[in-house]
């Protein structure tokens, strides 16, 4: 396992995502990311909804039964991993900057998707998009994108649906939106972007980026916190705690709940975790899924 | 009973607060933490405020504990004992007035001078003394005043005057004691003997435009009696100007000698010239005798003098108000006489004219200026009765309830002993709390 710590500690980028995914993801070679390509990969049955362009009418003819052909994507598939780089992300809680974290994250998803010859690009946003990398193939593009990530700080507040809506926008075709935020945004606008990214056809995969004093919220003593984008100050102590908890659960539950209602895959990452061990388990529920 | 003898300093013991005070802003100021949003964090205004134990109460006991000692011991405590007041009453504090008056120079009847003697008398005194000062003065009265303010502001201890003196009749009465508050003690010692009685020479007096007669005085403790001796030429006096001078002269000393006015001496010469503008001829230079500037003062302040300036009328030129003149000026501030010396000789220039009052006026003064009576009463034989010097002296009385405010040692070193292991206990303490900060940090890090 690797320790989040010592991988922060680390300053290339490009040598954190090679070791992430090619020591530690060895066996699962194949795209967790599936559409619908030339190559077959599975029968499964058929939904309501399914195209029927992809019903296989011989297998219902023999059998009866109605099953949909799956076809693994095998090239082309076009990523955007979007990084939120609002001022929340620099907490660290004393342990790893969540957005830290996350940077190692979206190297460890651009360099996968970068081996397996797909597109990938990058967009870093705050209250706006700070920097958007196109989805493209190729090593030196992935070192650019790298780059790119290995800059970028944290600040600014946080309104994720204008710089969603526009990553959905330039992506050439059908492709994975890769979310990697804290998700403190749970604007209507925001929803409506994830609802409308789905709808027309996109993946969409968000990894909530969260430590583990958020989780927790350890404040024993009377402490004053800031808030880190808005700079406000609230006093505090343990009296609130039994409160934070409670309503942050309920917080979690909207976004496990928002996700499943738009068939979005939402995973949460806790800061203290060994990255690799996050990913794997991630990656490998997605290739069952994907049976 | 504690007394301060520098009460003032206590206002700083608020300093003592300092500890608590920043325990207090330390407990309002809670710890600022960064954190990624508040949107679930509840306000928790009751633990804000909450009042906190101190970390360490020991740790706050004994900083409190250490400046308030510190500004205690700068306060100046003296804890007034009986032992200590006791001790107090057994010292004492001694102003000793030696007279040094000019009967004190010369020997008594047995040959002993006087001087000497007191000196040795003063110095057997002040041995004597826990605290003691030695005021010399020729003036005892104003001696007096001296040794009282000095004693009302020395260390606690009974208090003591002693005057030695010769004991001339006159040198110290009633009204010099009483000058000296009645807690302090007067002692009279008296030295030397006396003389039976004395002859001195007295000034000559002018008797006539050309001569003057001594004068012999004999004094007895009984009675002073003046004799007029043989006669002597005038010398020492002359007047500058115009024709017609010498008989300007005459007639000046045969005012003079109505008047009884002292003879003029030929060590300390006079020149007096009329009008109102200067003679340029003559060297003049600015006064440096003492008896010269004697001279000039006893014009400034002889009321004739500037009574008869302004009748006169007649006014100095300018150039008189300027060096090396010194100028006497009359009621309206005009300059009407002005003096500077003339190859040791005192020149007088008045604005009138040899004829009138005032240039006899002036005559007069500055002859009588050399005038001292006190040099008649230091000839004094007759020495203060016992009955009058048993009434004249008293006994120190007991210490006073205030006199501990001059205590120049206090109590203070006990305070700033215990202010300094007060400092000792705080650092061993703080010391035990940070090395049990450091295990409970390793604990939780094992």
């Amino acid at each position: 396992m690797l320790d989040p710590k010592l991988l922060t500690a680390i300053g290339d980028l490009e040598l954190i995502a090679r070791v992430t995914v090619e020591g530690t993801l060895s066996g699962l070679h194949k795209s967790p990311f599936h559409g619908y390509s030339a190559e077959f990969s599975q029968y499964r049955h058929y939904r309501q909804g399914d195209d029927v362009k992809y019903v296989d009418w011989k297998l219902f003819a023999r059998t009866d039964r109605l099953y949909t052909k799956q076809y693994r994507e095998t090239t082309n598939v076009a990523t955007q991993v979007l990084v939120d780089g609002s001022a929340s992300m620099a907490f660290a809680g004393g342990g790893v900057e969540k957005l830290r974290y996350a940077r190692l994250v979206a190297a460890a998803f651009a360099y996968l998707i970068a081996g397996q010859g797909d597109a990938v690009g990058l967009t870093v946003y705050d209250d706006r998009v700070r920097h958007y990398f196109p989805s493209r193939t190729g090593q030196p593009h992935l070192r650019g994108l790298l780059t790119l990530l290995a800059k970028t700080n944290a600040g600014g507040g946080t309104s994720a649906a204008s710089s969603f809506r526009r990553a959905v926008d330039l992506l050439p075709r059908r492709g994975v939106l890769v979310v990697i935020s804290d998700l403190y945004d749970e604007s209507d606008a925001f929803e409506a972007e994830l609802r409308r990214a789905v709808h027309i056809g996109h993946e969409v995969v968000i990894f909530q980026v969260l430590t583990r004093d958020e989780l927790d919220f350890p404040y024993g003593t009377d402490v004053e916190l800031e808030d880190l984008e808005s700079k406000a100050t609230r006093l505090t102590g343990a009296g609130a705690r039994a409160a934070y908890r409670r309503e942050f659960a309920d917080f979690l539950e909207r976004w496990h709940a928002r996700c499943a209602r738009y068939r979005i895959d939402y995973t949460r990452l806790i800061t203290d975790q060994p990255l690799d061990g996050a990913l794997r388990a991630y990656l490998m529920r997605r290739a069952g899924s994907a049976r | 009973m504690i007394g301060w003898t520098n009460p003032a300093a206590l206002w700083a013991l608020a300093i003592a607060g300092i500890p608590v005070i920043i325990h207090l802003l330390r407990r309002h100021r809670a710890e600022r933490i960064p954190f990624p949003s508040l949107r679930f964090v509840r306000a928790a205004e009751s633990s804000a405020v909450r009042l906190r134990r101190p970390s360490d109460p020991w740790l706050l006991l004994l900083r409190v504990a250490a400046l308030g000692l510190a500004v205690c011991a700068i306060a100046g405590p003296i804890v007034l004992t009986e032992a200590r007041v006791a001790h107090w009453n057994a010292t004492i504090a001694r102003a000793i007035v030696v007279d040094s008056s000019a009967s004190m120079t010369v020997p008594d009847a047995d040959g002993a001078v006087l001087a000497r003697l007191a000196d040795e008398a003063a110095q057997a005194e002040a041995r004597g003394a826990a605290y003691s000062v030695r005021i010399d003065a020729a003036n005892i009265d104003n001696a007096l005043v001296q040794a009282a303010a000095w004693l009302s502001s020395s260390p606690p201890a009974r208090r003591e005057l002693v005057i030695i003196t010769d004991a001339q009749r006159g040198s110290v009465d009633e009204g010099s004691v009483r000058r000296v508050p009645a807690p302090v003690g007067i002692r009279i010692t008296t030295i030397g003997r006396n003389h039976g009685s004395r002859t001195i020479d007295g000034p000559a007096l002018i008797v006539g435009p050309d001569r003057a007669r001594r004068q012999v005085v004999a004094i007895s403790p009984q009675s002073t009696s003046v004799r007029i001796e043989d006669t002597v030429p005038l010398r020492g006096f002359r007047i500058l100007g115009p024709a017609g001078a010498d008989a300007a002269t005459t007639r000046l000393l045969e005012v003079a000698a109505a008047a009884g006015t002292i003879a003029p001496a030929a060590e300390q010469p006079i020149a007096i010239r009329f009008g109102p503008t200067p003679d340029r001829a003559l060297q003049v230079s600015a006064l440096k005798s003492g008896w010269m500037l004697a001279t000039i003062l006893n014009l400034m302040v002889e009321p004739s003098v500037r009574a008869l300036a302004a009748s006169d009328g007649a006014v100095l030129a300018d150039e008189f108000g300027r060096a090396p003149w010194t100028t006497v000026i009359d009621r309206d501030g005009k300059p009407v006489v002005s003096a500077a010396a003339l190859d040791g000789e005192l020149l007088l220039q008045t604005s009138g004219g040899p004829d009138g009052l005032f240039a006899a006026a002036v005559a007069r003064a500055a002859l009588n200026a050399r005038q001292t009576r006190d040099a008649y009463a230091e000839q004094e034989v007759a020495r203060i009765g016992p009955a009058t010097m048993t009434g004249l002296q008293r006994p120190a009385g007991p210490v006073d309830r205030d006199a501990w405010r001059h205590a120049r040692a206090t109590d203070a070193r006990w305070c700033w002993l215990l202010a300094l292991i007060a400092l000792v206990a705080e650092q061993w303490v703080r010391g035990r709390s940070r090395d049990r900060r450091a295990q409970e940090a390793m604990r939780a890090a094992a």
